[in-house]
């Protein structure tokens, strides 16, 4: 087995291309990291009513969600428990029950086994509908609208796993006393690895500098687009980072913008009363929201599109990309939301379109031997690590661009693809957090 | 290049084509009765003709990277939408493709289709920069009375590929819906209102849709 503690060396910001690329080391991620973090499933108002269903994966299991009689949400494994087959191969719509249709087994909406055809006449008596039912995720968690689910039991709790990333996930999905509503989704495939995508949210900032230029151009004249203004040399701002992988960054002084929403957007977040409400449900110091990532691949964008992308094989990814506004908004603020994500970051989105093209070409290269084994650079941390500084919990650095966490994402993932279990998993985590292993100039601070 | 754009005018419009066809053929005339002499007397040939070849010409405007005249194709107030479709069930069959206002790859009007084409040229939409080689084979197009006078419904499908990079490719499918009106002031004679691009895809497995379809 490829030993990956070659591939990745912390200390001085170095990483291996192999990561993005080797087929084994995929293979392993699908075992020690999509079978262990807690990943994304469903917003409520995604299956708003009993019967609801949706499909989703985690990693590349094929994952049915669904809203049940009680109004509690179960997840199971989309696969036939006879031979495989695929139960439901609909999207989402509303079900009484799922017939698989191969043989004709049927489930219920918890996914347990309700009728099997011909079991009174071709199979033994011995044979127990109850120990073939769906496989079940066994363990789902709430939060704040959204549903979670992870295959092991032993994860903590999915609070626990967002650790300091709690204050940062709430700025985006807790503004709101009326919650946040889905209004449009997309989803489309791109040819790279999905760490690509995950690291950019979670750290780099500064890549919008460059590769988005042309949209940032176009869209800062005149329209009601997000001011995007690439704000030249003074890029203030901070970047936070959590134990397990989680990270993002914000332009802007605590409190002080919320530059990634539309002009109607901001508007509407000044007006007193609204001002108000977000001051008491987050407290005033918490105006942050502009990147983010909750590994392995909960996106949230300052803008109101929030994704989740499922890794295809190594070379590959699908994004799942819905745009959420606040429930109660006016209808006007709810449409430029709306709009400003489809013009921008769906596969038609102006900044979409130039991040897709940069990743297939890193993929594209990884081909050649000598390109695989030169290895990638995280040396930007110029800005010292700092711990749980003034409001802002977590590692987080007083400069929007910056590698920490990106860094420390790949610390998470070295530690994830070394452990077999999440005890020893925790036990690495905390050590590598208090001993700070990054940079000469992290340690100097 | 750069452009300013009045940010009044960036609305999009409030309107959408119909998704279902005007039902020309259904509509008597005189003592015609067979389905195709009755949609062939629905729309004058030349008209017909005109507006196949101001689809054929406007493909090729784009096929040679000529994104500037393209925007000449359509009217001030236009139209540009796009929705997504979705796995359904047969019987959940009516809600597989998006609601206007709601999903939607494109929801553009004159002004914010001109800011694309504009981010095309700034020399640095990285997405086209190598440009990409693109063929639009636009084919079935069909010609229908509109409500107004001189306004006309067109449908096409298309198959759009795509060469980029030294060894990308990618291609797309797809129908479109035009809404399009005589207009003796517009060099091309008449102007697209609406257009309404239906991919085929439920999930898009190109890269991106940095082009124009
Ligand atoms: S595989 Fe599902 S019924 Fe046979
Ligand atoms: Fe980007």
């Amino acid at each position: 087995m490829t030993d990956i503690t070659e591939l990745i060396d912390i200390e001085n910001g170095r990483l291996s291309g192999k990561i993005f690329y080797d087929q084994e080391i995929y293979e392993q991620e699908l075992e020690k990291v999509w079978k262990r973090a807690w990943c994304m499933l469903a917003h409520d108002s995604m299956i708003p009513k009993r019967g609801d269903y949706l499909q989703t994966y985690i990693g590349e299991d094929p994952i049915m969600v669904v809203r049940q009689k009680d109004g509690s949400v179960r997840a199971f494994l989309n696969q036939c428990r006879h031979r495989g087959m695929r139960i439901c191969r609909a999207d989402k719509g509303t079900a009484k029950a799922f017939t698989c249709s191969f043989h004709g087994w049927a489930y219920d909406l918890a996914g347990d086994l309700i009728q099997v055809p011909r079991q009174n006449t071709a199979y033994p008596e011995t044979f127990e509908r109850g120990d073939f039912g769906a496989v079940k995720v066994p363990r789902i968690q709430y939060y704040k609208g959204f549903w979670f689910g992870t295959w092991d039991k032993d994860a903590p709790d999915f609070e626990d796993y967002l650790g300091s990333a709690k204050y940062y996930l709430d700025g985006y999905i807790d503004r709101w006393d009326g919650g946040m509503e889905q209004v449009a989704f997309h989803r489309w495939v791109l040819p790279n690895n999905w760490k690509f995508m995950a690291e950019q949210p979670t750290s780099d900032m500064q890549h919008s500098e460059i590769t988005h230029i042309s949209a940032a151009t176009v869209l800062n004249k005149g329209s009601d687009a997000a001011d995007r203004t690439l704000r030249g040399n003074d890029p203030v701002g901070r970047q936070f980072f959590a134990d397990f992988g989680h990270g993002g960054a914000w332009y802007g002084e605590k409190g002080a913008e919320v530059p990634n929403t539309g002009q109607a957007m901001q508007a509407y977040e000044a007006q007193p009363e609204i001002a108000e409400m977000i001051a008491r449900r987050l407290g005033d110091d918490r105006e942050v929201r502009g990147h983010l990532n909750i590994w392995p691949t909960f996106m949230l964008l300052g803008n109101y599109t929030i994704r989740v992308t499922h890794p295809r094989g190594p070379h590959e990814q699908e994004v799942w990309a819905w745009t959420f506004v606040p429930k109660d908004a006016p209808e006007e603020i709810k449409d430029s939301i709306r709009r400003d994500v489809l013009r921008t970051f769906t596969p038609a989105g102006m900044f979409e379109a130039d991040d897709a093209l940069n990743w297939e070409e890193m993929q594209h290269i990884l081909k050649g031997k000598v390109a695989r084994e030169t290895g990638y650079l995280y040396q930007m941390v110029g800005a010292p690590i700092q711990w749980d500084e003034g409001c802002y919990p977590g590692g987080s650095s007083a400069h929007v661009f910056s590698d920490n966490a990106a860094i420390n994402m790949y610390a998470n993932y070295l530690d994830m693809m070394t452990s077999d279990s999440w005890e020893e998993l925790m036990e690495k985590r905390a050590q590598h957090r208090m001993g700070l292993p990054t940079t000469p100039a992290a340690v100097q601070a | 290049m750069t452009v300013t754009t009045d940010p009044t005018t960036t609305d999009t419009a409030t309107t959408a084509i119909p998704f279902g066809d005007p039902d020309a053929a259904a509509r008597p005339i005189g003592a015609t009765t067979d389905k195709l002499t009755a949609l062939l007397a629905d729309v004058d040939p030349a008209v017909e003709r005109a507006l196949t070849r101001f689809l054929h010409e406007e493909v090729q405007v784009l096929d040679d990277w000529k994104w500037g005249e393209w925007l000449d194709f359509f009217a001030d107030d236009c139209l540009y939408w796009a929705p997504t479709q979705e796995e359904r069930l047969a019987r959940e069959r009516s809600r597989h493709i998006s609601a206007f206002r709601t999903s939607a790859y494109f929801e553009e009007n004159k002004v914010q289709l001109k800011q694309r084409v504009d981010r095309l040229l700034t020399n640095q939409a990285w997405g086209e920069e190598p440009p990409s080689r693109a063929r639009h084979i636009i084919s079935n197009i069909r010609v229908t009375k509109g409500v107004a006078e001189d306004e006309y419904v067109v449908k096409s499908n298309f198959y759009d590929y795509r060469s980029i990079g030294q060894r990308s490719q990618d291609s797309i499918t797809g129908e479109r819906t035009d809404r399009i009106v005589r207009d003796p002031a517009s060099p091309w004679g008449y102007l697209i209102k609406e257009r309404r691009v239906l991919f085929d895809m439920s999930i898009i497995l190109n890269k991106n849709l940095s082009l124009f379809y």
